[in-house]
This record gives structure tokens, sequence and C-alpha cells, in this order.
């Protein structure tokens, strides 16, 4: 009767500390994990800032000076090389 | 941290493969029906020890028992237990508590021993005569027991271990089942998360981010209980086993809500993102027409003016400086409109719009 528990000791203790090596593999794959949350959280955080009601009329703002000034730029330009032909 | 529990569950496999060992638990009353178990191998008058989960210890045979081992000890003769009446102990058994006896056997109990103790039945039950005695052996230890899940476990550490077993699995418990309720908060209202810029990155999860704590607890407690097992201890081998169980469960829980809660997040990102993003390409392009218009007439007038001036003289030509003016408002309305970015503290926050509409 003995050698079939000290088997069983033997057999649980040896899974264990197999486990163990699976289990200290799987807390660093969480903490990749946490660590990606938080990016996700971060950028979910940015986005929402730029998406708030006053910063988001700055955005419309700076969408417009910068879309009327490309636009000039190429207006001219192209009407020049037009002009040239 | 592997390597060393990896190594130490591969010696206390060894060790428990060459010695006889058990943990502290209760063993069961001696009957004379079972003497066909007890029995078999023995000669003469031979006293054996009967451990928890049916194990016997005759002689020729050796065990090592911790402090807190209930035990009974029994006397075969001519292959059948023999009463009580018939061998009396006398006195005390060094290292172990000798209860009331029962008809076929007394009840010992391990005592706290300050180093390895053997265990001499033979003058207790010298009116006995000569009677073969196995080889026992009481290590030190001290029994504690700990919870697990929702089953406790009778683990033999040295006192100096015990109470930081029972901080760590005291800490264990709270960090890891902390992990895992946060983090299912989080999978359930990710969806709908309004959270504040103000707070740095590193506090946004604290109960969250706490593995390093979840698993330096976890290293400790297996530490202590395989050096338990090591010493034979059944008890914490169960543990073990059961630790092993529920830290996979509660890491695999946390990890599926993370990764639940990580999908909404980034779609809520990117969804926001988009809208932003809209708003900016869209005013953007409505100023580019208009900027467009703007620049063709204001160049076309200017080319005609030239035009004109070439007919009266032909030194006049198309210089640059004709474009010069244009091409500064251009550069003057961009430029504005990076500096109200910057000053506005939006950069970070668009860069942000960017990287979660594409992705990265």
């Amino acid at each position: 009767m003995r050698k079939p528990l000290l088997a069983a000791i033997a057999v649980g203790a040896a899974l264990a500390a197999v486990g163990s090596v699976g289990a200290q593999g799987d807390a660093a794959s969480l903490a990749a994990l946490v660590d990606g949350t938080q990016r996700g959280l971060g950028r979910l955080a940015a986005v929402q800032v730029a998406a708030g009601d006053s910063n988001l009329n700055v955005v419309r703002g700076v969408g417009g000076l910068a879309g009327v000034g490309l636009g000039i730029a190429v207006g001219s330009v192209a009407t020049y090389v037009r002009w040239r032909r | 941290m592997r390597g060393p529990h990896l190594g130490a569950g591969i010696v206390v496999a060894s060790v428990l493969l060459a010695v006889v060992a058990a943990g502290p638990a209760a063993a069961q009353t001696v009957d004379p029906a079972d003497e066909a178990e007890i029995c078999p191998g023995t000669s003469g008058d031979s006293l054996v020890v009967v451990l928890p989960g049916d194990t016997y210890v005759r002689p020729g045979g050796d065990a090592t028992l911790l402090p807190g081992t209930e035990a009974e000890i029994a006397l075969c003769s001519d292959g059948g237990v023999v009463s009580t009446t018939a061998w009396p102990v006398d006195g005390g058994i060094n290292g172990v508590t000798v209860g009331e006896s029962e008809r076929f056997s007394y009840p010992v109990t391990v005592e706290a021993v300050e180093g390895p103790t053997p265990v001499e039945f033979a003058p207790a039950i010298g009116q006995r005569g000569d009677v073969a005695t196995p080889t026992v052996t009481a290590a030190p230890g001290n029994v504690t027991t700990i919870g697990v899940g929702g089953s406790t476990y009778r683990v033999a550490v040295a006192a100096d271990n015990r109470d930081r077993l029972r901080r760590a699995n005291n800490s264990y418990t709270e960090t890891r089942n902390g992990m895992r309720t946060a983090a299912a908060d989080l999978a359930e209202n990710a969806g709908r998360l309004d959270p504040a810029p103000d707070i740095p990155d590193d506090r946004r999860l604290p109960q969250i981010n706490r593995t390093r704590a979840v698993t330096t607890n976890y290293s400790t407690i297996q530490s202590r209980l395989f050096n338990a097992a090591a010493n034979g201890d059944t008890g914490a081998v169960a543990a073990l086993d059961a630790y092993e169980r529920q830290h996979n469960d509660a890491l695999g829980e946390t990890r599926d809500s993370l990764e639940t809660a990580n999908r909404a997040i980034e779609r809520q990102a990117r969804s926001t993102a988009l809208g932003v993003l809209g708003d900016l390409l869209g005013v953007a392009l409505a100023g580019a027409v208009v900027g467009g218009i703007g620049g063709r007439v204001l160049t076309d007038r200017i080319l005609s003016q030239v035009e004109i001036d070439r007919r009266r003289s032909s030194a006049v030509d198309f210089r640059p400086k004709h474009l010069a003016v244009q091409l500064g408002v251009a550069v003057v309305l961009v430029a504005g409109a990076v500096a109200l970015v910057v000053t506005q503290g939006l950069l970070d926050p668009l860069v942000a719009v960017i990287r979660a509409v594409i992705g990265v």
C-alpha cells in the first residue's frame, strides 16, 4: 500500500513543478496583456480628448486653416503651370 | 523563477521515491477484519504503524513522520492483530504522544521535535518481550491549515515559515481575486469607458496591474509547499495541485476578460478617432476647395496683368515673385494650423487618433 501513496506524491509534486513553469509563463503573458490594456486605455483617453466638444472645434479650425492654405498653394501653382503651357 | 521550481519539483519527486513518508492526517481504527492487510509479511510479534491512507509500516520498513501526524500502532502475532490488553504501553514513547487504547491499537500523534528524532517503540512495550519494530523518525515541522478555493489542506511547515505561508496565501488570494474582479468589471464596462485623461497610465488599472504581486506570492507559496512536500507531506502535494488549478483558472479568467476589454477599448477608440478624423478631413477638404478657388482667381488676375504688361514691353515676364503672395499666405495659414495644434495640446491626441484609425 505504500508504493501507490509514494507514487501519487511523486507524480503530484512533479506535475505541480512542471505546472509551475507554465504558470510563470501565463503570468508573464498576463502582464503583457495588462500593459496592452493600459496602452489601449491611454490611447482611448487621448482620442477622447481630441473628440471633446471644445477641442473638436479647434480640430475643425485646424483642418480649415490647413485646407485653405494648401488649397491656395495648389490652386496658384496649378494655374501658373496651365498658363505656361 | 522557473529553474528553481522545476529543479525543486524533480528533487521532491526523487526524494519521495526514496523514503517512506506521511503527512499530517488521521489514521483509521484498526479492525481485526483488516489483519490480512495489516499483518502480511510479519513473523512473531511485530509492531505495525498504521498511517493515513491504509499505509502500513512494518518491521524492516522505515517512515519519516511529521508533527501532527495521527497514526495507530498495532501488534501482529502469527499473522493476526493482538488485543491491546495483551501488550500494554508503559510510559511514553519518545517523539509521539500515545492516546487512549482502542481494542486492537493505540492512537499516536507525532510531537513537535527540534530535529529528526527516532521513535523508539520497543521500550514502551517491553512487557510483551521481544517485539520487532519498524524504523520511524519524527521530523521537525508544524502543521498549519491553509485554504485554497473552498477546500482546506493541512500542511506541515517549519514554525518560521508558517506565518510567511499564511501571509503569502492571504495576499495572493486577495490580489488574485482583485485582478480577476477588476478585469471582469473592465470587460463589462469597456464599451462605456470615459477614462479621465489626467490619470497616468500606470495608475489607470491599479487592481489589474498586480501581476508581479500575484507571481511573487505564488512563488513564495510554492516554495514553502515544495519544502513541505519534500518532507513527505501529502497535504502539501494536494495543496500544490489545488493552487495550480486555482491559479491557472484565475489567470485564464483574467486573461479572457482583458482580451474582451482590449477589443472593446480598441473598437471604441477607433470609432471615436474616425469621427475626429472625419471632421478634420471634411473641413480641410472644404477649405482646400475654397482656397484652391481663391488661389486660382488671385493667380489668374496676376497672370492677366503680366500678359497686359508684356504687350507693352518684352522685358516683362512672369517671375516667381508673382506667386510669392499666394504661397506666403498658404504658408502662414498652414503654420497657423500647426501652431494651433501645438498650443492647444492637440499634438498627442491627433497622433493617437491617426494611430487608432490605422491600428498601430
